[in-house]
């Protein structure tokens, strides 16, 4: 029930029908469909221009970005998944806050959301409700409003928002424009796909998959404002193509990443799970499409995994100067968010990607 | 040979019912697994190449047979038995030292205190390490080989990040894994039963 302001109210005569269960399978961003597949096609179709277009996907970023005056620029981005979790209210949430982040990811505000729904009809009509009201709670927190969407029915369900978001359009947060010396900094830990694998084995200890959830439904806010403090010369959100498959989209023609791979942080279980095989489909996806772009092949093969593994709402990754790192790293430690130098950025080597030898 | 039809399924499964079927299969007679997804068949034969298994492909219209066999049955993987870990415990070590009144003394009480752990049936979910705790887990600690000893039983080992870093012995972890104290703060709340020696 939509009250003036865009309020949601609970209207009376409504039960709160908490814990509503939806049948997952796979789902989040182990969903994609894979990059080369989708590439291809993207590049076979017209392309269009425009003064006013500060970011488009030509250079594969998180969001477009459309200036409308000297000081504004509207962030447009959306993304909607299955579930990868049975409650329903938590997977509201957590798909929400996987659509929220591409705002935050090119350094932006969120401004309002539009719902995306597919919703069996032969499904109870309670677990929807719990959904939207996960995702509603999720733009809230996010500082945004949620002003309408649309729904269809379907087969299965999926959910997600379409976000709009500000930026001064010289203040946004591109993919490409890390410098050789810059550092990398992530501010998740990796593996929500390889737990939520060993979840659907049912090989998961409860804790592993709650602190995985914990790190989906967390928004990348906190994340932004403190980094947007800083001097930020790349900026991507971690998701379904795993960090190395981020990070290549980050790593144009003249830089290569060097990976310290003692430093990545790894959720609860994740390196037991992938030692055990518990893995997505899209990984082994993301590792086909990334041959002859990385070189993780020093790794263990848990570690390797884990760079492979599809996030579902990961988190920020962003190149920094050598010179403020340090110190937005403690910034962001100090203001909560489990962020790590994961590595650095160099000249152009014979792969995008390498590891350290360290 | 034992077949599985595992068509249909999501990643991990396939990979699940090999493993499990190749745990089985003591005598090493091999297991034929049928699966209609490439990346699916890739996952299995992923699994066979680190684990050197012989696993061998064939197709037969849209399905793909792989037959997979342990080298020997020595080769055969068992799973760290999970009844080998008391869940929902966690021990938090603040400190390389039990107790007060004498360093040395304390030192010894605590390597006694995690020699004990290991001789229990089972051992902790979770150890944390952190400020002082964290000298445990890294070269030079007289500790490493009893919590190494609790991670093959199945413990989950971490070690506070930023203490790592703060005594400069990032390079000198020698067990379980870096975290930090989002994390920590998540498995003590989230522990049955937090101890702290």
């Amino acid at each position: 029930m939509l009250r003036k302001g865009g309020t949601c109210e609970r209207g009376e005569g409504m039960e709160e029908k908490r814990g509503a269960k939806i049948y997952c399978e796979g789902g989040g961003c182990s969903a994609k469909l894979g990059m080369g597949a989708l590439r291809s096609i993207l590049a076979k179709l017209p392309k269009q221009h425009s003064a006013d277009l500060l970011v488009g996907f030509s250079t594969s970023d998180d969001a477009a970005v459309y200036q409308i005056n000297d000081t504004q620029a509207i962030v447009q981005t959306l993304d909607f998944f299955p579930p990868m979790v049975d409650d329903a209210y938590t997977f509201g949430q957590i798909a929400a806050a996987n659509a929220l982040s591409d705002v935050y990811a090119m350094g932006g505000e969120v401004k309002s959301a539009l719902n995306i729904v597919c919703y069996p009809e032969t499904e109870a009509f309670d677990a929807l409700g719990e959904i939207l009201r996960g995702g509603l709670e999720k733009v809230r927190e996010a500082g945004g409003i949620l002003c309408g969407g649309h729904s269809i029915a379907d087969d299965g369900i999926k959910y997600g928002l379409s976000v709009t978001g500000v930026v001064h359009p010289k203040r946004i947060w591109r993919n490409v424009g890390a410098k050789p010396g810059d550092r990398l900094i992530l501010t998740k830990a990796l593996g929500t796909g390889i737990v939520m694998a060993a979840r659907g084995a049912g090989e998961a200890l409860a804790a592993h998959v709650d602190a995985a959830v914990a790190s989906m439904t967390m928004l990348n806010r906190a994340a932004c404002e403190v980094l947007r403090k800083h001097p930020v010369h790349a900026c991507t959100d971690v998701t379904g193509f795993g960090l190395l498959g981020h990070l290549c989209e980050m790593m144009g023609g003249d830089v290569t990443a060097r990976l310290n791979a003692q430093s990545i942080p790894s959720l609860p279980g994740a390196m037991a799970y992938a030692k055990e095989f518990l893995l997505t489909g899209a990984a082994q996806k993301n590792r086909n499409a990334l041959q002859g772009k990385v070189d993780v092949d020093a790794l263990p093969f848990e570690m390797q995994e884990l760079l492979y593994d599809p996030q579902t709402s990961g988190g920020l990754l962003a190149a920094l100067p050598v010179t403020a790192a340090d110190e937005a790293l403690a910034a962001l430690q100090a203001a909560g968010v489990p962020a790590a130098m994961v590595g650095e950025v160099t000249k152009r080597k014979a792969v995008q990607v390498e590891v350290s030898k360290a | 040979m034992k077949r599985i039809d595992a068509r249909f399924l999501a990643c991990p499964m396939p990979v699940v019912l090999t493993r499990r079927a190749i745990a089985d299969d003591t005598q090493g007679h091999g297991v034929e697994v049928v699966v209609n997804d490439e990346i699916a068949a890739q996952n299995i034969e992923k699994m066979a190449g680190q684990c050197a298994w012989s696993c061998v492909r064939d197709t037969q219209g849209a399905d793909i047979i792989l037959t997979v066999r342990a080298a020997r049955v020595e080769d055969v993987p068992v799973k760290a038995a999970k009844h080998a870990v008391e869940a929902g415990l966690c021990i938090a070590f603040g400190e390389d030292q039990m107790g007060a009144g004498d360093d040395a003394l304390g030192k010894q009480l605590l390597k006694a205190f995690l020699f004990a752990l290991t001789q229990r049936d089972k051992a902790p979910e979770t150890m944390l390490f952190y400020h002082g705790g964290a000298r445990l887990t890294c070269e030079g600690s007289s500790a490493l080989e009893d919590i190494m000893a609790l991670e093959k039983m199945g413990t989950q080992v971490y070690t506070c990040g930023a203490c790592l870093n703060y005594y400069g012995i990032t390079e000198d972890l020698r067990v379980g894994e870096v975290t930090n104290m989002y994390a920590i703060a998540e498995r003590m709340i989230h522990a049955q039963k937090l101890v702290k020696p």
